[in-house]
């Protein structure tokens, strides 16, 4: 897959499924692979759309130390071709997604960015 | 419509003094209220209150099971049971455990319903996480 030149300098991304639990309510979204981030971030918008419900909530701390409590949010979420079920998220004021270690380190992922190509295999 | 509501507060009397001495002098009598709604609605502009009218709702009766949890976490955490496990709280009483967190919710989802479930870890350390991208700061998380 090639990296998305929406960002710059160009960052592996890809269009992922973010499904409502325990219902077929779904909305699209591009996520970036962020292997710096904890956790994963989904769009509001998807929270607000799809009527999500809070679970949980935790402090995010951001690069320049800057904490905040968030809201967590169970999301069924697909990516590629493999799916992951009841996957904890928080919700930010952004269009994309931003996939975290709790779900990057479920995949076996190659980045080459020489060449701005990167592979997710094996859940 | 909108609902109005009556709160009571206290601040320090010289405070309150200076402040109604601001607000006769710039607007005239009787205007306090008019200035203390301008400066709640400044406060949530300013922080970019992100959730809609739905959202509130249900973040409000998370906010409640989790004060539910809070009460009873040094209980829980002496108990070997709880210890380190996720619970969740829904109508103030412990509905599920599991040390897995994403199989709690689907197992409370599905017996109560998609509705407010809060769903902690026995825990005294509250949970942080990093997410550094640096875009993060513009967007105001």
């Amino acid at each position: 897959m090639k990296y998305s030149s929406k960002y710059s300098p160009p960052a592996p991304g890809l269009k992922i499924r973010l499904i409502k639990p325990l219902s077929n309510h779904f909305i699209d979204v591009f996520a970036k692979l962020d292997t710096g981030a904890d956790i994963t971030m989904i769009p509001q918008y998807v929270v607000d759309k799809l009527r999500l419900i809070p679970a949980s909530r935790i402090l995010v701390s951001t690069f320049n130390g800057y904490n905040k409590f968030k809201y967590t949010y169970f999301v069924d979420i697909i990516i590629h071709k493999y799916k992951f079920s009841m996957i904890e998220t928080v919700s930010g004021r952004r269009q994309d997604a931003l996939l975290g270690r709790d779900i990057l380190n479920k995949l076996k992922i190659i980045f080459d960015g020489k060449n701005l190509n990167f592979d997710i295999q094996d859940p | 419509m909108i609902t109005l509501v009556k709160t009571t507060i206290e601040v320090d009397d010289e405070l309150w003094k200076r402040f109604s001495l601001l607000v006769l002098q710039e607007r005239g009598g009787r205007k306090k209220n008019e200035v203390i709604v301008e400066l709640l609605k400044r406060y949530i502009k300013e922080r970019d209150f992100i959730y809609d009218k739905q959202q509130l709702e249900y973040i409000l009766r998370i906010e409640e099971e989790r004060e539910a949890f809070l009460k009873i976490r040094d209980k829980l955490i002496k108990d070997p049971k709880y210890k380190g496990k996720y619970i969740a709280v829904f109508r103030g009483n412990i509905v599920g455990y599991d040390k897995d967190k994403g199989r709690l919710a689907r197992r409370v989802y599905k017996k109560y319903g998609y509705i407010p479930i809060y769903i902690g870890k026995v825990t005294l350390k509250e949970r942080l996480v990093e997410i550094p991208s640096p875009e993060l700061a513009k967007y105001e998380i």
